[in-house]
């Protein structure tokens, strides 16, 4: 089963990273948002997903989801990297008030999406 | 000037779908390299996610390391910093993962486990993107005053 999972997680990797890609294209685009913003807004959505995806599959969903979708899509679409990089960047240019705000808002906001998410994928399962 | 994710602008656009499928093989890599490592570094029953923590602070240096570097080369093929940037590092690290095995832990009434995971996931994780940028910057010779090209004028 490992081996089909790994299959998986990669096809949710590709399919995860493209829209993280073009989600944070389009947010920059059509809501004027930063790069950093982008960055947030696809941790967020990503979180919430995640929290309902590992919901309804703890709840006897079925096992291959997690992988293709939790650690596949949702691992890839968010990202920790770009997160930290921004937040150090903003740290080493002397803004120390952008990096605070910005590692703030993403661990509170992907922390009450993925509550949030749980909560609903428990109820719907 | 204008940036994508926390990388400095490209010097030429890639053709759109070319790019989206870099970033794709790039995340396929990058997010099958992280399920590898999760098989390899199990959590003990209960305990901290050490898996996810060794993905994102190694995902953190090498992106540091790499935005540094892009920043010194003018003239990389344009598919370089679409693939392993947004691709490979993003699918290599988490952040998804990460509230979801806080949240497990804080459900199992483990709220210190659960707050020392955090601060040593953000802690050494901004840690190692510091040093990532500013490594790179002493070995590829980057203008140091450029370490804040990749965070936007605007606040969030």
């Amino acid at each position: 089963m490992s081996g089909l999972d790994l299959v998986l997680v990669a096809l949710g990797g590709a399919a995860g990273a493209s829209s993280r890609h073009l989600v944070v294209g389009w947010a920059q685009r059509a809501l004027g948002a930063t790069p950093t913003g982008g960055t947030v807004l696809v941790n967020v959505v990503g979180s919430f997903v995640l929290g309902l995806v590992a919901a309804v599959v703890a709840s006897g969903g079925p096992g291959w989801v997690l992988a293709l979708v939790g650690a596949g899509w949702c691992g890839a679409f968010t990202t920790f990297s770009s997160h930290a990089v921004e937040v150090a960047a903003a740290l080493r240019a002397g803004r120390a008030r952008v990096a605070v705000v910005n590692l703030a808002v993403s661990l509170i906001g992907c922390l009450l999406v993925v509550v949030l998410g749980w909560t609903l994928g428990s109820a719907l399962a | 000037m204008s940036t994508k994710g926390a990388t400095p602008a490209a010097p030429a656009a890639a053709p759109p779908r070319a790019e989206i499928g870099a970033v794709a093989l790039g995340g396929a890599l990058g997010s099958a390299g992280r399920w590898l490592v999760s098989l390899a570094l199990p959590g003990a029953a209960g305990g901290l996610a050490w898996a996810t923590l060794v993905v994102n602070l190694s995902g953190a240096l090498a992106m540091g390391l790499l935005v540094a570097w892009l920043e010194t080369r003018r003239s990389t093929h344009p598919l370089v910093r679409p693939f392993a940037t947004v691709g490979l590092l993003g699918g290599w690290t988490t952040y998804s993962t990460l509230v979801l095995d806080v949240r497990t832990t804080l459900a199992d009434g483990r709220a210190g486990e659960a707050l020392l995971y955090v601060a040593l996931t953000l802690a050494l994780g901004v840690g190692a993107a510091v040093a990532g940028l500013a490594l790179g910057h002493r070995w590829f010779g980057g203008d140091d005053a450029h370490a804040g090209s990749v965070v936007e004028e605007d606040e969030l």
